[in-house]
């Protein structure tokens, strides 16, 4: 009879260690639980679901882009190779249209090249480094072809050369530009309307980007529809005219004439 | 010694009937829990084989995504922002000198002209005819909102140039 009386509670000790020691612990150890594993699951789900509307969305810009007409305007204003003797030959055909003497040019070749690796084994995304800090993205970084021209003519076919190159396809940035007097630069005494000009200007390229891991994630994935903005500013800027002067009381179309 | 009974009705019958049922709840109990824990580890198991699944089929899509057509999308991407970059950071040259000549005096002229990305400035060499000519050129390029700063340098009479006054100013470009 006294064994039947204690049995109840110890029914209830018994039940309450299993609830402590193997229920909870089941349902949730802060790692392999019920719980976590739900959401893990729900995690994964969710991941594969974004991949796959990643993929469908894929197949739609990809199709975009090889219909896109005018792909060609951004591939040539910021090319894959370098095209050193393009970036000659367009410097002389300007010069020569605009009736500038070329007499002096170096394309030097970028300070450092840029290797693009290609991974041999792609990894699930997100890339995430050994602490599970998600990685920057990376993509292939823009060179210069610092370009060093000198030039000699009137300001005029100096105005003519910058607005022309400025109308080139390709992308050109000037770094520095000079224009002196021919005889402040220490040349004989000449035509005082001939100036000297001395400029660097910056040709770029950009090799192909690979998609990895770590840019997987890139935004243009998240929408079917392809941005294509930047291809009609590049034509609006090659389409600017830039001297439209109203001479009032200030203002010379020629800087340098007394 | 007589047994005096003091109870009014007869417990002895009742007593063993709750603890029965108490005993009875207690041990449902503990197999419910049991129950519960086999219910929780058969769970655990689905779902851990689940998670395996929807990773392997993450895997295969994932593969079967980077080797397909998205190199061209990310290169596109890529090339548009770095466009889009050049465009908004790039100053015309062509506008440049035009926004100088917009705000030059007609009793100027330059002899230097010398532009700087990298100081967004523009440093030129000035002739004028006096002073105030020096003093109103100064002003006329403050007028000009292209301009974030002017710079005024140093202001002499030349005589190369006819005893006018040479003098220079750094303009900082916006």
């Amino acid at each position: 009879m006294k064994v039947k009386i204690l049995l109840m509670p110890l029914i209830i000790v018994i039940v309450v260690a299993i609830s402590i020691w193997l229920v909870y612990p089941t349902y949730s150890n802060g790692s392999t639980g019920v719980k976590e594993n739900y959401t893990k699951f729900k995690d994964e789900q969710t991941k594969l679901t974004e991949l796959l509307g990643k993929s469908e969305n894929a197949n739609s810009l990809s199709s975009q882009i090889s219909s896109l007409s005018e792909k060609d305007v951004l591939y040539n204003f910021v090319p894959v190779e370098k095209k050193e003797e393009e970036i000659v030959n367009s410097l002389i055909n300007l010069a020569s249209t605009s009736g500038l003497l070329l007499f002096d040019e170096m394309v030097n070749q970028p300070a450092k090249e840029i290797q693009v690796v290609e991974e041999p084994v792609p990894a699930p995304v997100p890339a995430l480094d050994a602490n599970g800090v998600t990685l920057p993205v990376t993509m292939s970084k823009m060179q210069n072809l610092k370009t060093e021209i000198k030039l000699a003519g009137s300001y005029e076919k100096i105005k003519d050369f910058l607005t022309s190159l400025g109308k080139l396809n390709r992308s050109n940035v000037f770094e520095t530009l000079e224009i002196s007097k021919s005889s402040s630069a220490g040349q004989p005494e000449a035509d005082s309307n001939i100036l000297l000009i001395s400029a660097a200007v910056n040709f770029n390229v950009l090799k192909n980007t690979k998609l990895n891991s770590s840019n997987i994630g890139s935004s243009i994935l998240d929408s079917p529809n392809l941005e294509t903005k930047v291809i009609s500013d590049i034509k609006s800027q090659k389409n600017a005219n830039n001297f439209q002067l109203n001479i009032e009381q200030t203002g010379k179309s020629n800087l340098f004439q007394p | 010694m007589p047994n005096i009974n003091l109870a009014t009705e007869d417990i002895t019958k009742k007593n063993p009937n709750a603890m029965g049922t108490g005993l009875i709840v207690s041990i449902v109990i503990l197999i419910l829990v049991f129950v519960l824990y086999g219910a929780l580890l058969i769970t655990n198991r689905v779902l851990s084989s689940k998670i395996e699944g929807v990773k392997g089929e993450y895997d295969i899509e994932y593969n079967k995504f980077l080797a397909g057509n998205g190199n061209e999308i990310i290169d596109f991407k890529n090339r548009s922002d770095a466009a889009e970059k050049i465009i908004a950071e790039n100053k015309s040259m062509a506008d440049v000198l035009s926004q100088v000549e917009k705000s030059i005096l007609p009793a100027v002229y330059l002899t230097s002209f010398k532009y700087d990305k990298s100081k967004q400035m523009i440093s030129i060499n000035c002739i004028g005819d006096s002073f105030q000519t020096v003093a109103k050129q100064i002003l006329s390029f403050k007028q000009n909102n292209y301009f974030s700063g002017v710079i005024p340098g140093r202001s002499s009479i030349s005589g190369k140039e006819n005893n006018k006054i040479s003098f220079s100013i750094d303009l900082i470009i916006k």
